[in-house]
């Protein structure tokens, strides 16, 4: 099962990420987002932050949740390397997350993304995998 | 291959297309249940093919379900799908019982364009150019992890958000007689700052004077050809050869912030507005109720962050100029400042009425004609100029508004060329090329933050903006005033 993959959008990307259980999901959807961003590697795990998000369904948690890593990236400079869900229900999710601040001189930078979106969102389950799509605007 | 996020039939839209002359096409409206007025969608039938390969007309159709709209779902030649509204669609809504849309201006808001013109040529520029684009390159942020230069304080940040372009000229960033050749003078009127949430305040406080990454760059120019020169002469563009620098860039993650808090508000508003849509990502609120209202005055807050962002940008271009060029040659003037993500509230003429509207243009401009009030002094005989940017191999247009445009589309023409291949697609197209050695083959210097994914950015992956300047001046929307090429090139 790969954790994340990136599918074809015209003017942005879109975003598959699995997992055995949801918040798998929602780690491995936060790990490809960073990869879309930074190159992974060069990530130090020294900034440890606890990250919640809310929304109105499972759904838009995912958004919400990739959203809250865009602000902290803005706000802090920072960037997830290793991420652990500790809560998650139906509106809410928190998690506790530890990665690096971003230093170009040190990272190999990427893309920017502007926001994960609703568009083409799903949140869907089969029998062992849970899968997510979600459309960044790059 | 793109996959479609959607299952929708393919082509939809399409077959019903009724073709009113070679640039204009009706989207009837009985063509979904909904529909309060028709679609019009502007181009010629070679973009028509390449547009009926995306969702973007359904999205056309869909705009035109939206309380409020006025005339009709417009479509730019340059449209392409978008969340919820398309980019390149133009939409404009009654003020008593029209909505307005996040979605219809876009995360970025006001991202746009400016053009800046120098006094000296291609000849001239030829031995300081990589030390110039070096130079820019430094002192112009750009690309993930880099904060601005300038370090603001919340109350500073109010100021932006209230005055804009004005906030950066009274701070000694910029020149008094810039904010003239500025949309809105570069401040929409009513923008509140504590409509802006925390959130979106905090990114924008280190962001102020930061290019942003994708599709947003810096570029040196040359001027290649002039198609009107009495207007060209009026914005400053004098003689092919002569250097130009374009900016596009926009509010950066403080607006991203704002249109995010405000879907979901819009999107939690829905069912107590008792609207309904054919698509979540139109969510939508009614201008005249408290969520629109504030809305309006985020978003125009936002649109200001962006203003002064690029007025910011500009000083520091200035500044690069004087460091490297020295009393070689003066530093450029600002020629204009057009945003192509906004919503605005304006007057126009439908049928005999004269009306105010809020135009929502999303990945389109703002092109008003010769005599109009809002086009200012300076260029009130001509129209004020419209940029086309196109991409980094090729060239960018600046183009004029017509009263034609004016009559049909409140004033609108397009942005600029629209994305033909995926990121992913463009990398396995170029795989192997060194995108920045190619072009300083061909005489453009590349700096980029991330030199490897300059392959997402390159001219395959556009649309030839030609084309675009092709239907939009064959449907009389506009007239062109010069074309320009890339000499230098920066983007995060």
């Amino acid at each position: 099962m790969q954790p994340f993959e990136t599918f074809e959008h015209t003017a942005d990307v879109g975003l598959i990420a699995r997992g055995h259980t949801l918040e798998q999901v929602f780690c491995n959807a936060a790990a490809g987002l960073v990869d879309l961003m930074v190159d992974p590697e060069g990530l130090r795990e020294d900034v440890h932050l606890k990250v919640t998000a809310e929304a109105a369904d499972r759904a838009g948690l995912l958004v919400a949740w990739l959203n809250e890593l865009l602000y902290l990236l803005d706000a802090q400079g920072f960037v997830p390397r290793r991420c652990r869900v500790v809560e998650l229900r139906d509106t809410m999710l928190a998690a506790e997350v530890s990665g690096d601040t971003v230093d170009p001189a040190r990272h190999a930078v990427r893309r920017m993304i502007k926001a994960a979106t609703y568009h083409g969102l799903s949140l869907t389950r089969t029998d062992t995998t849970w899968e997510a799509k979600v459309i960044l605007d790059v | 291959m793109s996959v479609d996020t959607e299952r929708q039939p393919q082509g939809h839209g399409s077959s019903s297309l009724r073709p009113l002359d070679p640039y204009r096409w009706e989207i009837p409206s009985d063509y979904k249940p909904g529909m309060r007025v028709p679609g019009l969608v502007y181009a010629d039938a070679a973009l028509l093919s390449q547009i009926q390969t995306d969702q973007a007309l359904e999205q056309v159709a869909n705009v035109a379900t939206l309380p409020g709209i006025v005339g009709r779902s417009i479509a730019m030649p340059d449209i392409h799908w978008g969340y919820g509204f398309p980019v390149g669609g133009v939409a404009a809504m009654r003020l008593d019982d029209g909505v307005v849309s996040p979605g219809g201006v876009g995360y970025d808001i006001n991202c746009g364009v400016r053009l800046l013109a120098a006094s000296l040529s291609h000849e001239e520029i030829a031995p300081h150019l990589r030390a110039l684009a070096d130079r820019l390159f430094k002192d112009v942020p750009s690309g993930v992890g880099t904060r601005g230069r300038l370090r603001l304080t919340q109350s500073d940040l109010d100021e932006v958000l209230a005055h804009g372009a004005a906030w950066a000229v009274a701070r000694g960033l910029g020149r008094p007689e810039d904010l003239a050749r500025i949309e809105s003078e570069g401040a929409i009127p009513g923008a509140a700052p504590d409509a802006v949430s925390q959130k979106a305040r905090t990114r924008g406080l280190e962001q102020l004077g930061t290019l942003g990454s994708g599709n947003h760059f810096l570029e040196v120019q040359r001027v290649d050809e002039i198609f009107d020169p009495a207007t060209a002469a009026v914005f400053g563009l004098r003689h092919p050869g002569q250097i130009t620098v374009l900016i596009h860039s926009g509010s950066r993650g403080l607006g991203h912030q704002v249109c995010d808090d405000f879907l979901t508000v819009c999107d939690r508003a829905l069912a107590r507005y008792h609207i309904a849509l054919p698509d979540r990502q139109l969510a939508c609120v009614p201008l005249a109720a408290p969520e629109g209202r504030s809305y309006l005055a985020a978003m125009a807050a936002a649109a200001n962050f962006a203003f002064a962002n690029r007025q910011v940008i500009t000083h520091w271009i200035r500044e690069a100029w004087d460091a490297v060029l020295g009393t070689r040659a003066a530093p450029p003037d600002l020629v204009y400042d057009v945003a192509h993500n906004m919503a605005k509230i304006e007057e126009h003429t439908v049928g005999a009425e004269r009306l105010r509207l809020c135009v929502h243009r999303k990945g389109a401009t703002r092109g008003f004609p010769a005599g109009h009030p809002d086009v200012p002094a300076p260029y009130r005989g001509v129209g004020h100029p419209v940029f086309l940017p196109g991409d980094m191999g090729r060239y960018s247009y600046v183009l004029v508004g017509t009263s034609r445009a004016m009559e049909e589309t409140f004033g609108s023409t397009p942005h600029g060329a629209g994305r033909v291949r995926s990121r992913g697609a463009a990398r396995r197209l170029l795989r192997g090329v060194d995108i920045a050695d190619a072009l300083a083959a061909r005489g453009i210097i590349v700096r980029a933050a991330s030199r490897g994914l300059l392959a997402e950015e390159a001219s395959e992956a556009y649309k030839d903006v030609a084309d675009v300047v092709r239907a939009s001046d064959g449907a009389g929307l506009t007239r062109r005033v010069a074309r320009l090429r890339p000499v230098a090139v920066i983007k995060g």
